[in-house]
């Protein structure tokens, strides 16, 4: 059912907190801009999936959506781990750093990460996720 | 003959009168003047008479032979001229020119002659001596290094009409050269100038000595010495000069001259009297500048007072000592100076005093001293200023009774003066004071400090621990200064009673570690803030966030999820109302400044937590042991221990290993004076290198476990730090986790 739809992005969420997994994949897929979403509780989950299918670019995703606040492996630590391995992976991969933290040394952080494509505050409304996908079909054209 | 005629007897009898004689063919006198009579008498010591021999007469000349000669000439009728050369001691020498005549009678016979003799001495004298004179003049005057010439003085004034060749060379001519001159080619300018006034003094009748610089043929100028006359010669106005070219002697004259120049700036440039005192005339021959000035009185009133008064101005007590003196040279060698103080009266009635050197200048041929060469020197400031010192020694001792500080001077360590002051702040009395080791004063320790700042001669003031004579310390300040004094170099201390000081700088210093702990404090506070941000910032948004999505969701959500997202709201109020109790825990224990502590016993403690936890403790079959023998109780406030344990204890239980048993050691005890408590477990273990840096902040949990939420560490660090400890953890992957709390100092 997936592949039927190629065109549209895949989105890997990844976030400790169930309950904005939960509204974060209902909004999204009420963006009826994507219909595959990856939901990770934390970083290092994540990171694992990443380096199993690394050359396999369909199973990769397009779109991460990437909390700073999580045990285990935090959003700093994925960051990290991702730009060591980053020539391995099939795909280029776009990354946005998702908090509800309005701590400014975290956004400045954010800002300077060469991976990071922006910094957006939590909670994400379905207008700002439909921008962020329709941005991201812009640009592969 | 009419030889009784009375005038012609005069003539022949005449003393002064003409020499004449007469004789006959047969040599007989036949008539003489007296003068020859006294001539022939004086001469040859023969008494003549008319009729006698003249050959007779003259037998005595040793020219009698070359006599009868001329006169046999004469008896034969020749009439001629001899000389004939006498001396004798009366008239000294004589010349006599005698003309012989033939006498004939009047009938043409020859009879006899006569002798006419004149006295040529004079006149012979006269030309003999002309000739020599003009000879040696000749010589000398081509011969003399001074210059000779003789110019018109009218007419071509000046013209040169004759030299002699010193003239020539030495003004740079050739001799024909010279003789072509005027005398303005060899004047210079100035001389040029002076020239008719000269000529004018010459007119008068002057000889004239002068000093005149020339110019020689190549334009170099010399100094020469002029004597210059007027003469006549064939009624024509000449003048002579005499030229001595004289540059040598001016630069000989220059040298001696720079040379008492020199001296005499020397002598001159000196503030002492230097003078040269002759014992014949009992003065001083020379002197650089007379006494008298430096008494104040003029060169007129110098001159006034004769050198009787003079000594009047000596200090009578002194007279003695220069009378004294005189003997003293009778024995003195040449390398002795006799060193004389005296006093003398100066014109405004004040004393000066002077300090006279003296030393052998001139002796005579017996070995006597004749001159002494000395120095006087106006002493009158310093001996003044050793009548000062004597004074403002005595001023200083008043000066340093009224002194606050101490002061003590010291030579080598020994005191050898002190104030009151000092005595005030030692204890001791200034007797007692002097004469004792200076290093006494302070205690034993610091003396080694102090004898090097002496050696150093250091001079700034210095910190040191003080010792009275009744043994108490006190904090003492020192400052001293090398100080000379009386030939030596002496050691003048100031002693300070800092004591006061002290204290003050001590309670700066308690002050300043206080504020030190307020400045920790508020970096912690501050640092405690920055997390509270955090918090705010994401722990309270995330689930209000949360709300609000799920509430605005919630409309489009199909009936059969809504049950689900009613769920989602009520765990996200849940955590929302969570976090804002454990924040008010936080708050709390921020907000008491200081929270009421009571002894509180450890095991009591340990039992009430146990309890709360008695349902997991049983569950897991978790064994907990205890030891509280080393320390068994404290003084804490009850919540904060309870909230110590009940987190530490159920962190412990929490993150057991899924593989082993849970086995928890609780142990209290006291290390380097600070009371410790350790709890020790089994379970998962936490990587320190990963998470050590934020184990004790809020919402971190390091586990993957459910029911971590991580905000307990936090509290607890908070409590502890509240009350002055400190908490911190070592732990080793799937083997345990040791917590270390220090609860208090």
């Amino acid at each position: 059912m997936i592949e039927e739809n190629n065109s549209q992005p895949v989105i890997a969420v990844i976030d400790d907190d169930s309950v904005y997994q939960f509204t974060a994949s209902r909004t999204l897929k009420a963006t009826k801009l994507t219909n595959e979403i990856l939901q990770f509780p934390n970083g290092q989950e994540a990171l694992n999936f990443l380096h199993s299918h690394a050359s396999d670019p369909n199973k990769l995703p397009d779109i991460i959506f990437l909390d700073i606040n999580m045990p285990i492996t935090d959003g700093w630590m994925f960051l990290d781990e991702f730009r060591k391995s980053k020539g391995e992976f099939a795909k280029k991969m776009r990354i946005y750093m998702v908090s509800s933290s309005i701590d400014p040394r975290d956004l400045n952080r954010a800002k300077s990460s060469p991976e990071v494509e922006d910094y957006v505050e939590k909670p994400i409304s379905l207008n700002k996720f439909s921008e962020l996908l329709e941005n991201f079909g812009l640009t592969e054209l | 003959m009419q030889q009784n005629d009375p005038f012609i007897k005069s003539i022949l009898e005449d003393p002064d009168g003409v020499i004449v004689f007469s004789i006959d063919k047969s040599y007989r006198y036949t008539f003489f003047s007296s003068s020859y009579r006294r001539l022939i008498d004086s001469r040859f010591d023969a008494k003549i008479n008319i009729g006698d021999n003249i050959l007779d007469a003259l037998k005595k000349s040793l020219d009698r032979k070359k006599t009868q000669d001329l006169l046999d000439r004469g008896l034969k009728g020749e009439s001629f001229t001899s000389e004939a050369k006498y001396t004798d001691m009366i008239s000294g020498g004589k010349i006599y020119q005698i003309n012989y005549r033939p006498v004939k009678n009047e009938q043409g016979e020859l009879i006899g002659l006569t002798a006419w003799m004149n006295d040529i001495y004079p006149e012979r004298q006269a030309i003999l001596e002309k000739t020599d004179i003009q000879a040696a003049y000749h010589l000398l005057i081509e011969n003399t290094t001074d210059a000779i010439f003789v110019m018109q003085a009218e007419g071509d004034i000046g013209k040169i009409v004759s030299a002699n060749k010193t003239a020539a060379e030495m003004h740079g001519y050739s001799y024909e050269e010279f003789l072509t001159l005027h005398v303005e080619d060899l004047d210079t300018k100035e001389e040029q100038e002076r020239f008719d006034e000269r000529l004018a003094k010459l007119m008068n009748g002057s000889i004239l000595s002068f000093e005149v610089n020339h110019q020689k043929k190549d334009g170099t100028i010399f100094p020469l010495e002029v004597t210059t006359m007027m003469m006549n010669l064939d009624g024509q106005k000449l003048t002579l000069s005499i030229n001595r070219d004289i540059t040598e002697r001016k630069e000989i004259v220059e040298a001696v001259r720079d040379r008492e120049r020199f001296i005499e700036s020397i002598t001159n440039s000196s503030p002492d009297i230097i003078y040269v005192f002759d014992f014949a005339t009992r003065r001083n021959i020379y002197t650089n500048r007379p006494m008298g000035h430096m008494l104040g009185f003029t060169s007129e009133e110098i001159l006034e007072m004769n050198s009787k008064s003079f000594p009047s101005l000596l200090h009578p007590e002194d007279y003695e000592a220069l009378a004294g003196k005189l003997d003293r040279w009778k024995t003195a060698t040449d390398d002795d100076v006799i060193e004389t103080h005296f006093r003398m009266k100066c014109k405004s009635g004040s004393w000066k005093w002077f300090v006279a050197r003296d030393t052998v200048f001139k002796r005579d041929k017996k070995g006597n001293v004749i001159q002494t060469v000395g120095t006087a020197q106006d002493r009158t400031d310093s001996k003044n200023s050793e009548i000062n010192l004597r004074q403002s020694e005595e001023r200083f001792k008043r000066l340093q009774e009224a002194s606050f500080g101490g002061i003590g001077i010291h030579d080598n360590a020994k005191i050898i003066d002190a104030n009151q002051g000092l005595a005030i702040i030692t204890g001791y009395s200034i007797e007692e004071l002097i004469g004792m080791d200076g290093l006494l004063l302070v205690t034993s320790e610091y003396r080694e400090h102090v004898t090097h700042k002496i050696r150093t001669g250091y001079e700034l003031p210095y910190d040191v621990v003080g010792l009275k004579k009744d043994g108490t310390h006190y904090h003492l300040e020192i400052q001293a200064k090398n100080i000379p004094y009386q030939n030596k170099v002496v050691r003048v201390t100031e002693f300070r009673d800092i004591s006061e000081r002290k204290q003050i700088e001590e309670s700066i210093r308690e002050q300043n570690v206080r504020l030190g702990d307020i400045a920790d404090n508020l970096t912690r506070k501050n640092e405690q803030l920055e997390e509270f941000t955090q918090i705010v910032s994401h722990n309270l948004r995330a689930p209000v966030g949360n709300i609000i999505t799920l509430l605005s969701l919630y409309d489009q959500a199909p009936d059969e999820e809504r049950k689900e997202f009613i769920q989602h709201l009520h765990n996200s109020s849940n955590l929302l109302l969570g976090t804002l109790n454990e924040l008010n825990e936080v708050l709390k224990i921020k907000q008491s400044k200081r929270i009421e502590t009571q002894r509180l016993d450890f095991k009591q403690v340990f039992n009430n937590v146990c309890q709360m936890l008695n349902m997991r403790i049983e569950e897991l079959g978790a064994e907990i042991n205890t030891d509280f023998e080393k320390l068994p109780s404290i003084q804490y406030p009850n919540i904060y221990l309870e909230s110590i344990l009940l987190n530490l204890l159920s962190n412990a239980l929490k993150y057991h290993s899924p593989t082993r048993k849970p086995k928890i050691r609780i142990t209290t005890y006291v290390e380097a004076k600070n009371s410790m408590l350790t709890i020790e477990d089994n379970g998962l273990g936490i990587n320190l290198d990963k998470y050590g840096h934020q184990i004790f902040k809020m919402r971190k949990t390091f586990h993957e476990h459910p029911e971590s939420r991580g905000l307990g560490l936090f509290l607890i660090k908070n409590q502890i730090e509240s009350m002055g400890g400190e908490i911190s953890l070592s732990s080793i992957v799937d083997k345990g986790t040791t917590f270390y709390v220090k609860l208090a100092g």
